[in-house]
Parts: C-alpha cells; structure tokens; sequence
C-alpha cells in the first residue's frame, strides 16, 4: 500500500502538471486512497510472526515432556494459553484492529494443535499419525467458519492438504490390495468444501486460489494414486478434467465472469491440471516411447491454442503459465528422445519451423488489422 | 473477513468451548479407560528408541505382537486388518500367549483369558501400545533395561478390548507409574 500510494502521489503530480487534472481532483483523489485503509500494516506480519514463535514455543515445550510438571499443569498451561489468545482475539476485534485478532485466533488454533500432541504423548497413543492431523484440522475450520477469520481457514486447508498426502501415502492404501478408485483419497472433498464455504462466505480472493491450488494438487495426486501412478485410466481422468475446466472458460467464459470474475483462473488451473495429465501420460505411462511424436505435437499445438487464447483474452498468468509448460515439455521429449537423438533433432526442427510460420502468419494478420498511422493504437 | 462479525462474545466463547471440549474429550476418554479397564502386565521385548519432535519415545514391542505365523496365514496378504486377539494367561502373572486370533470377537472367555483388539498388518500384530513417551533424553537408559529382560508394560484393558499403557515395570516394581491427571 506504500508503495502504491507513492507510486500514486508522483502520478498525480505528473497529471497535475500536464494539465490533465484540477489540484481539487488530486486531493479527491488522495482522500479515497486514504479512505480506503491501509493494505499489510507492519504490524499485522509482526503479529503474524510472533504467532509463529508461539506456535513453536508450544511445540517445544510439548516435545520436552516436562515431568516436573504433572499432567494436569501441563493441560493448564495449553488451555491457558488457548483461552489467553481467545480472549486476546476477542479483545483486539472490539478496539477495531481485525488483522491483529486474525493472528491471535491463528496462534490459538495452533495452541489447539499442541495440545492434542500433548494429550497423545501424556497418554501414550499410538494411534494413526494422520488421525492427529485430521482433529487438528476439523477443530481449526470450525474456528474459521464460527469468526469468519481467512488465516485460520487457510492454516485448516493446509492442515487438510497434509492430512491427505498422510493418508495417500499411508501403506495400507498405496499397498494394499484395493480397488483403484476406493485408494482415491476422496475423503478430502467435504473437508475442501468446509473450508470453500468459509471462504465463500468471506469473499476472499486470494483465499480462491488456496482453494483451487488445493483441489488441483488434489485432482493430480489422485491420478497417480489410481494405479500407483502408472494408469492409462487415471491420468486420462487428470488430463479430462482439466480439459473441461479450460474448455468452459473458453466456451462459457463471459457467461461464467457475469456470475463471478473466476474464468481467468479457470483457464490457467485447467492448463496445469491438463498438463500435469498428459505428462504423465506422456513420460509415465507411455514407456515404450509408440506414442511419443504425435502425443508431443499435440500437447505443443494444446499450449500453444492455450498461449494465443491467453494473448486474445488478455491474461498474463495464463502466458507465463504456457511458457512453463511448453519449456517443460520441450525439455521433457528432449530428455526421453523422439526415437532416437537425430530423430528428436529432426522433431524440433519441423516443430520450430512450423511455429516460425505461426509467427509470420500472427505478424501478418496484425499488420493487416492495424494500419500503420502516426497514432498510437 | 473477520470484521463481519458485529457482536464476537457468542462466537470467540463457542470457539474456546469447542476447542477445550475437543481436547477435554480426548482426556476423558483416556482417564476413563485407563481406570476402568481390566489390567494386565506384558513383559516387553527391546526396539529402538527414537527422537521425534513429539518428544523421545522408546518403541516397545511384546512377545504377544509376534505370534506364530499358523495363526496370521489369514491375514498375511492383508494390511491394517482389525482383529480381536484371544490371549491366555499362562504359569505365571505376566506369561500371556495367543490362542487365537479373529475378525468376529470370540463369545467365550475363561477367567484367564482376555480379548485385546489389534490391527493385523502381513505377520505382526498392533495393538496401539507399541509407543511410550519418556522424559528428554532417558530413552537409552529404558532401551537397556528392556534388553536385560526385566522390563513390563502395566497395560489397561477396556471393554471393547482396546489397550492403553499405564505404567512400567522393572523387576516386578512399577518404575513409572503416571497419575492419571
């Protein structure tokens, strides 16, 4: 917000001078910047940090198994701490000062977490590892849900992310002898949804993309979970949805930004979804390298569409997303060879000629849309 | 955001309540079995201690988790198998051997029989008491104690046949015996 207020403060001064704007225009102008509130106060990751330390204070002092102190005063202390940092919360959001109460319910769901690592240790569990995580996670979304707080909904997500990758690499799942679909972690989903909800109901943006971010990794994750990573079928799935998911915001992406402004976002989470998929199916499944040229050329030709879509609808991310993908791909069949290395030599000639012509062709098409005058277009 | 909220008294209070109920619960839980259940010794068989950031733990391991392989044939392709263990007491207090183990909870017990509940994983058995938390850095001391043989689990039993530790032994003495709170 600084940074922008001051990058703010030279434009004004810049407009003012060219005559563009009245001095009464700039001090409008600066008092709804003011109005505004600020952005990230200092304090505000100050206060974030020491929840951190806190959080680790907690975690020390309940790895130290401190007999000295029986079991009781070692639950008095998590719950003190807990209801302390409740009532610390409770205290800043009355005095208006949000961000900071944000930080104190964040340290305590993470109080909350110490103390269920307490009881299992005081107690001698030896339970299921990732069982922890899950109750660690389902009291800290409550908490998000019940004081609409963004930081906690967003440390619930990451817990459930964990929690899934514990459970996903648990042994009896990627071991045992189950069907594919049932070693799908799809308990994840509701858990998602709970956190979706919160954030749905604060309207977060940012908080959007945890979400998407999320379910993405979850999406991949299961295709390679579906046969233990080597399944035509599952990252066919993988590489379907993301299809989907970029194929509705290019058909239905006016009509989907009329309901909320997300068809940007869906075009990019579908590339990487899409893309995880055909490299898998690209570098994984297809081992014996059959199908490696025209599986290449048509994930080059998909990320390419996907760029000039990208330049179309004005959408940066997308871009830079495309450029990753088209160097990962590149670098990939360069690695496992279309054939042979002379063979691979002659793909990336063909291709790079091609996508030569594609430029000269987008050049030419500009150059007939735009008549060269003196005014800049 | 979290300034929605106009009035946060009803929702911090719910929050401390549900919180502190959670952990309460699984207090509760625990205390409840550890007083009510049957209690049994189990001599322990040496593993290795371990450091964690949870804290030092030693890992214990029990004659009663490596059963005769006739008696896991069927599970030995199966992993995480929840099964209900019938151990036998045998000449002395703490001699406890596996006479069968089943998916269905056997109807039949004598007086020096009991039933633990465990998960059947290929050739060994978990019962849930395989961890014991000790003190920063007296996890070695422990480690030998249980070499030398002398060393046994005080173990509670609750009705469902689930197992919880509730003190050593060293040489028929209760060497950490916890208060329950």
């Amino acid at each position: 917000m600084v940074r922008y207020r001051s990058r703010l403060e030279a434009d004004l001064a810049r407009w003012q001078s060219a005559g563009w704007i009245t001095p009464a225009h700039t001090s409008a102008i600066r008092a709804d910047v003011q109005a505004r509130g600020a952005g990230f106060g200092l304090s505000t990751v100050l206060a974030t940090l020491a929840a951190v330390l806190i959080g680790f204070a907690v975690m020390s002092f309940v790895a130290a198994n401190w007999q000295a102190m029986s079991k009781f005063a070692r639950l008095a202390v998590i719950f003190a701490s807990m209801w302390a940092l409740l009532g610390t919360g409770y205290a800043l959001l009355i005095r208006q000062m949000p961000r900071l109460a944000d930080a104190a319910f964040f340290a305590a769901t993470a109080v909350f977490g110490g103390g269920i690592m307490l009881i299992a240790q005081m107690y001698h569990m030896d339970g299921h590892p990732p069982d922890a995580v899950w109750l660690w996670g389902l009291g800290t979304v409550a908490v998000g849900l019940v004081l609409r707080s963004n930081p906690v909904l967003a440390a619930a997500l990451v817990l459930f992310v964990v929690w899934s990758w514990m459970e996903m690499m648990s042994g009896a799942r990627w071991f045992g002898t189950v069907s594919d679909a049932s070693r799908v972690h799809w308990s994840f989903l509701p858990y998602w949804a709970a956190v979706a909800a919160g954030i749905a109901m604060t309207r977060w943006r940012s908080g959007l993309h945890l979400l998407a971010i999320a379910l993405a990794q979850w999406i991949i994750a299961s295709g390679f979970m579906i046969g233990r990573g080597d399944s035509l079928g599952g990252h066919s799935t993988v590489l379907i949805v993301g299809l989907l998911l970029v194929a509705a915001s290019i058909l239905a992406g006016e009509m989907i930004d009329r309901w909320r402004q997300i068809s940007g976002a869906l075009l990019n989470y579908g590339m990487i979804i899409t893309f995880a998929g055909a490299l898998a199916l690209q570098f994984i499944v297809d081992k014996s390298g059959a199908h490696t040229v025209w599986a290449g050329l048509i994930a080059l030709a998909g990320i390419l569409g996907t760029l000039t879509w990208a330049w179309r609808t004005d959408n940066r991310p997308a871009m830079w997303i495309a450029y990753a993908c088209f160097a990962v791909e590149v670098f990939s069949l360069y690695l496992k060879k279309v054939g042979t290395l002379l063979g691979t030599s002659g793909f990336f000639l063909a291709t790079g000629l091609i996508v030569a012509a594609l430029a000269y062709a987008a050049y030419r098409l500009h150059e007939s849309r735009t008549p060269v005058t003196g005014v800049a277009s | 955001m979290i300034e929605l909220l106009k009035r946060p008294v009803a929702p911090v209070v719910a929050t401390a309540i549900l919180l502190t109920g959670i952990l309460g619960a699984m207090v509760y839980e625990r205390v409840q079995h550890l007083r009510t259940g049957r209690e049994i010794v189990l001599p322990i068989r040496p593993v290795d201690p371990r450091d964690l950031f949870k804290g030092d733990y030693v890992r214990l391991g029990f004659d009663i988790a490596n059963p005769k392989p006739e008696l896991l044939a069927a599970y030995n392709s199966r992993r995480d198998v929840p099964v209900f263990v019938l151990i036998e007491q045998g000449s002395t207090d703490t001699a406890w051997t596996i006479t069968s183990v089943t998916e269905q909870r056997p109807t039949t017990v004598a007086a020096n029989q009991i039933v633990l509940s465990a998960k059947a994983n290929y050739r060994v058995l978990q019962f849930g008491i395989e961890r014991y938390y000790v003190p920063e850095g007296t996890g070695p001391k422990l480690e030998d104690q249980a070499r030398s043989g002398k060393l046994a689990a005080i173990v509670a039993v609750n009705n469902k046949g689930k197992t919880a530790i509730k003190g050593l032994m060293l040489d028929g003495k209760k060497i950490y015996d916890e208060p329950l709170l």
